[in-house]
């Protein structure tokens, strides 16, 4: 029987505890547990921080991770051999060459409501309603923020604002953060961070692995690309995932990161 | 009567190109997949002539069907197989499923043939016992063309003591030996002096003490006893629990009275010992209440499936006594620690016959157990039963599933359905070691190959044309 | 103007979901402005500097999905709203993992409510499906061809007995209810209503009508032989008879192929009593067909012009007006793409995936440039004898027979196409090269990915070459419209939105002047 239920890889920032269901689509099912969220994804998702890859999703309304097992509803599943490991460890600053074919490929396939108009004036064009235009308004000013050196305030100003399950601007921030963490400049990746104040737990999740310095397999894949600079469009594109919003917010905060001093 | 389709909320069934369906679904369209599979065989002449007889074919089966949902079959009374089973000689061995000569046989059966010829005393070492079966004086039969069934090897010899299975409704009888339990048995082709040893005391010891536990209740209600099984979880094809509880509840004290204390601790330990034994029971009056449907004109109702660990058999009502056959498959199992499928004989045995009932796999849903046991989930165990409701024709009137709201199991596997959808049926089956006398390896599910219904539905189309 | 909203408290849909919740509100006309997002407090704050902020919305938290709405009149606002609602209910059942069944019948009995079976099987099977469906009381649209004639006959007798449509066998598009069923695009909704044995014709309709503004209320697609007096025009005639007590539809267009005489005579005698103003484009129809509530175009944009006018009250001044001033607009481009052109340039090549627009083309251009070559043309004499040597003008339908046995269609692959670009454009006397590219559901979703190395090459193979591509499409498809045409222009190509357009514009750049 092919449709048995088995545990792929986890991530090793787990930590055993009992969560319960959050939320569940398509290809994910997320559990919480105080402020934490586990998500159980579908191979097609990545490993990434907080992530369990299994086979199919579980239907469960409750789960227990200890040590070597996790348990749906009370039924016990071996943790797989594979493990995950999200910590980015090694130094990358995006400038250059680098930084350019990045935001042009940002450009190019970001959605048009994605705050990919940091790069490209033009974009703000997608912003036509009026609400839209209220709230590009909003986000330009974070960023002007952000840009003068304000970094608690500006973070502040576009947490919680934006499109989409997890805002716009909770993307854009975490992207920012781990930007500011795997350039070393630590500091100003916490400073980001103090001014969030977001009560979404997912959005939360972001925040968290990125302040840690961790990310999902497939972003790492492309920060490796980056490092070694080999080609990497395809790699961006993975990492980037243009189905929603998020991936695109979380790269441009990502990027933005460079334009910060 | 409008069409009221620009009014209504749509909502789509999509047959064909999964692209349609994801736009649909992307679009917040309620959409529902019917996975098409095309026909299994048959021109669209022959389906042509197929659908004009539709009508009368429905009928026969309806006919057929009703015949194996009226059964009353009852465990009546127990015998040699010399005296009881019709045909029987002493240099005759019965075997699981369709025809196959002794070459042909896998290592199950074959360990199987020289573990009954050892203990009829035939032979005394197994080198001659295979000299004795390659040489010609044997001879080799179905178990199903003597009104009996066998489970996995499903070996019968001459001396074996069997249970009698009358289906009060018709009048027909069925015969199936006492289950030796879980191992090293002569099922799976073991054939070591501790098997003979255990098959000489189930001659001498068990089977005249429920032999006389049978006589003092009279008989005993298989149906019954049966519907209630799947009430508690038994499908009773891989999972007797219940069964077996309930029936070693109904023999126990009828076994105390006609027993010496000894002797009756001793039968009553092996039955409870083996979660198996009522397997042999359902399987018989399975086919006691399938054997009435043979033989209704026009009806495509698949009264036998059967395998013999190298050919999976079948037989269609309308097509009378022959077999349809070919080859078996390996079963897609969950194998125990140090097993995988290389070690793995193909399907074996005559319990596919609790699934020609309506019983054993189709009835999975009720033994949301055995789904785990076998990789998958409660919810799949649904999956299973609901997919078999498209290719049998009846609902069974006693064999509930509570989990479905005590909806009858599919019963009557319906050929042309097999035929036109391509959904084969599908088996719960222990797994046999494809050496002799290893034992079960595996559990798992089985599709029914495709030939044996590919070549019944030739026949049946030119059994029409006259 | 009245501001309604909703809350949803603790339950999430994913962004992409929340995307389309907003795209379907922001579609409808009459409404203003909207906002489908989560009650963050930034949100929250933008919502009030729009004047969207109601007493529901204050109280909502992080965690609560807030919609809101800006119309012109409280009914439109609530009926937004109400599709607003339909789908957030609708989006759950559907996440509760793909609903499956063993066949039509099963899924009938599983499923309350199944109203429509979609077929795209084999052509062997097609027809048995679709008699189960009937049979199960729903409609069926009958994508798969091959299906042969006296099935299609008796599957559209049956529908018409039971009043269920019979959309196909060959129906490639359909948009009910607003939604794209087969090769469909992601249009305005609006109150216009299109017929027709025609996909592309109907893909190109509703895209033309939704830039312009307009919206499509039901596009039904009867399948390609409907208007063959061996169908009769059945399916044409039940559609028409429908959409006649269709509250939502104020405009009934119908493109098709000339249809024969006695479908004809139907179709013109159910177009009638609809009482709805029709327009009807039977693409190479001599005759003159304009009466009564009839209009008649002679080509897709026209028609969809046409429709637009009718449904916004406007006159057909407009149609004049608007295709004028198309044509101006273009009138520098081509002046210097015939800059461009030497003594060799001479002819057009025209390679179409959409048998409609080449159809199209051809009409448009044999009065210009004098007969074109084809694989499917206007008179016997300009039958291609090779449909892959094309000769002298050529347009040829890649969607024919003889392109699609064996292969995708090419709607979808495009290798097929890309190969003849190249070896046209490799030759100095091919000066215009015209084809099109379709968007949407079903279709091929990286076009500019996919042609981009192709074109860049054809265009620096022949500097004195043209290309024009005709993308049809709406900036709601799946595949980025806008930077497919922004790249081909950067590319050198010329990209238009409209067939019909382009085919002037390589007429124009062919002829001497």
């Amino acid at each position: 029987m092919k449709n048995g239920f088995k545990i792929i890889s986890f991530s090793r920032d787990i930590r055993p505890g009992v969560y319960f269901l959050h939320s569940s689509f398509s290809k994910a099912e997320n559990y919480f547990r105080g402020r934490n969220i586990v998500s159980l994804v579908l191979p097609g998702v990545s490993d990434g921080p907080g992530n369990i890859v299994v086979s199919r999703l579980s239907g469960a309304k409750e789960i227990k991770i200890s040590n070597g097992c996790i348990y749906l509803d009370g039924r016990p599943h071996k943790l797989s051999d594979k493990s995950y490991d999200p910590a980015v460890n090694f130094l990358l600053k995006i400038e250059g060459e680098k930084f350019d074919e990045s935001r042009r490929n940002l450009l190019k396939y970001a959605p048009p409501l994605s705050m990919a108009f940091i790069f490209d004036g033009r974009r703000e064009a997608f912003f036509s309603a009026p609400f839209l235009k209220n709230m590009l308004s909003a986000m330009k000013n974070g960023i002007n923020l952000l840009k003068k050196g304000k970094i608690s305030r500006g973070a502040a100003a576009l947490s919680g604002l934006g499109h989409g399950l997890t805002p716009s601007g909770d993307d854009f921030l975490a992207g920012l953060i781990l930007g500011l963490k795997i350039s070393g400049r630590n500091k100003k990746a916490e400073r980001v961070f103090t001014g969030c104040k977001t009560e979404n737990l997912i959005s939360i999740k972001g925040l968290k692995s990125s302040r840690k310095g961790f990310c999902t397999a497939k972003f790492k894949s492309f920060l490796f690309a980056l490092k070694l600079g080999k080609p990497h469009l395809k790699k961006f594109k993975d990492a980037v995932e243009f189905g929603s919003t998020s991936g695109s917010d979380f790269m441009a905060g990502f990027l933005f990161s460079s334009c910060l001093y | 009567m409008k069409n009221k389709l620009f009014e209504s909320r749509l909502k789509v069934v999509n047959a064909g190109l999964e692209a349609f369906a994801e736009a649909l679904e992307s679009n917040s369209v309620f959409t529902v997949r019917a996975i098409f599979s095309p026909p299994i065989c048959g021109d669209s002449w022959q389906w042509s002539l197929i659908n004009s007889k539709i009508g009368e074919i429905n009928r026969a089966n309806q006919k057929a069907a009703e015949r194996v949902l009226a059964a009353q079959p009852f465990l009546t009374s127990m015998g040699k197989a010399i005296d009881m089973v019709p045909g029987m000689r002493k240099n005759l061995i019965l075997h699981a499923g369709p025809p196959v000569t002794w070459d042909r046989m896998c290592g199950p059966m074959k360990g199987a043939v020289i573990g009954a010829l050892i203990y009829e005393k035939m032979a005394e070492t197994p080198a001659e016992a295979e000299k004795l079966a390659a040489g010609g004086r044997i001879k080799f039969e179905p178990c199903h063309d003597h009104c009996c069934v066998g489970p996995m090897a499903g070996i019968i010899s001459a001396s074996m003591p069997v249970f009698a299975v009358k289906n009060k409704k018709f009048g027909n009888w069925s015969y199936a030996t006492m289950n030796e339990g879980l191992g090293k048995v002569l099922r799976y082709g073991a054939y070591s002096k501790d098997v003979i040893e255990r098959l000489k005391w189930m001659e001498n010891v068990l089977y005249p003490v429920l032999h006389r536990a049978i006589k003092a209740l009279g008989e005993i209600d298989l149906k019954a006893m049966t519907a209630q099984a799947l009430h508690m979880g038994d499908e009773v094809h891989n999972r007797n629990r219940a069964g077996t509880s309930l029936l070693y509840r109904t023999l126990a004290p009828a076994i105390i009275k006609t027993s010496n204390p000894a002797e009756a601790c001793d039968c009553l330990e092996f039955i409870n010992r083996n979660d198996h034994f009522y397997l042999n029971l359902s399987m018989a009056m399975s086919k006691a209440s399938l054997d009435p449907a043979a033989g209704v004109k026009n009806s495509s109702l698949v009264y036998i499936m059967a395998r013999n660990g190298t050919d999976f058999g079948i037989k269609v009502s309308a097509l009378g006594s022959k077999w349809f056959t070919g080859p078996a498959l390996i079963p897609d199992a969950l194998f125990f620690a140090g097993y995988s499928k290389k070690d793995a004989a193909p399907d074996i045995g005559d319990s596919a016959i609790t699934e020609t009932n309506g019983l054993g796999g189709f009835a999975i849903a009720a033994a949301p157990a055995i789904v785990q046991f076998v990789g998958g989930s409660a919810g799949d165990s649904f999956n299973y039963t609901k997919k078999m409701y498209s290719i049998t024709c009846a609902e069974n009137n006693v064999y509930k599933i509570p989990a479905m709201d005590f909806k009858g199991t599919p019963t009557g596997i319906d050929l042309i359905k097999v035929a036109k959808t391509g959904i084969m049926p599908f088996i719960d089956t222990g797994v046999a070691h494809k050496d002799p006398g290893v034992g079960q390896v595996g559990a798992g599910v089985v599709a029914a190959p495709k030939e044996p219904f590919q070549e019944a539905f030739k026949a049946f189309v030119n059994l029409l044309k006259r | 103007m009245p501001v309604k909203t909703i809350v949803r408290k603790g339950v999430y849909f994913d962004s992409i979901s929340l995307m389309r919740i907003a795209e379907k509100i922001n579609s409808i006309s009459g409404v203003s402005d909207s906002a489908v997002i989560m009650a963050t407090k930034e949100n929250k704050n933008i919502i009030s500097s729009s004047g969207l902020l109601t007493e529901e919305i204050k109280k909502a938290s992080d965690n609560d999905l807030a919609i809101a709405v800006k119309a012109d009149d409280e009914k439109t606002a609530a009926s937004a709203l109400a599709e607003a609602e339909k789908m957030l209910a609708g989006k759950k059942e559907a996440a509760s993992s793909n609903l499956t069944a063993q066949s039509i019948s099963q899924a009938a009995e599983s499923y309350e409510g199944l109203n429509l079976a979609l077929i795209s099987v084999n052509g062997k099977y097609a027809a048995d499906l679709a008699f189960e469906a009937l049979e199960k009381n729903m409609n069926v649209m009958i994508f798969s061809d091959n299906v042969p004639l006296e099935k299609e006959l008796a599957l559209k007798k049956l529908g018409a007995r039971k009043n269920l449509l019979v959309m196909g066998p060959d129906c490639g598009t359909c948009i009910i209810n607003g939604a794209p069923l087969g090769f469909a695009n992601k249009v305005n909704s609006g109150n216009v209503a299109v017929v027709g044995p025609s996909g592309t014709g109907i893909q190109e309709f509703s895209c033309l009508l939704s830039n312009l503004g307009g919206g499509i209320s039901q596009a039904i697609g009867t399948g390609t032989r409907d208007v063959k007096d061996d169908i009769g025009a059945i399916t044409t005639v039940q559609a028409l008879e429908m959409l006649v007590s269709d509250a939502k539809t104020s405009v009934i267009a119908i493109i098709s192929k000339p249809p024969q005489k006695k479908s004809m005579a139907r179709i013109l005698s159910a177009a009638n009593k609809t009482g709805k103003p029709v327009v009807a484009l039977f693409l190479g129809e001599e005759k003159e067909l304009t009466a009564g509530n009839i209009h008649q175009a002679k080509n897709l944009y026209e028609a969809a012009l046409k429709s637009y006018c009718l449904s916004k009250g406007e006159s057909f001044n407009f149609v004049r007006e608007k295709i004028y001033n198309d044509k101006i607009s273009l009138s520098e481009r081509i002046k210097s793409e015939k800059a461009k052109k030497n003594k060799d340039s001479k002819y057009l090549r025209g390679l179409f995936s959409g048998g409609t627009f080449a159809s199209q083309a051809i009409r448009l251009l044999e009065p210009v440039i004098g007969g074109v070559y084809s694989n499917i043309p206007s008179s016997e004499k300009f039958k291609l004898k090779n449909s892959m040597k094309l000769e002298k003008h050529s347009i040829i339908d890649l969607g024919e027979d003889e392109f699609t046995f064996g292969r995708p269609h090419p709607m979808i692959d495009y290798s097929l196409r890309k190969k003849m670009i190249s070896s046209e454009a490799s030759k100095k006397e091919v000066s215009v090269m015209l084809i099109d590219i379709v968007l949407g559901y079903g279709s091929n979703m990286s076009p500019l990915a996919d042609l981009k190395e192709t074109l860049e090459k054809a265009v620096k193979a022949n500097p004195a070459l043209t290309v024009i591509a005709a993308v049809t499409g709406t900036d709601m498809d799946p595949q980025n419209r806008r930077y497919l045409i922004e790249e081909l222009e950067k590319i050198g190509v010329m990209a238009l939105d409209n067939n019909y357009m382009a085919a002037f514009a390589a007429g124009e750049i062919i002829r001497d002047k």
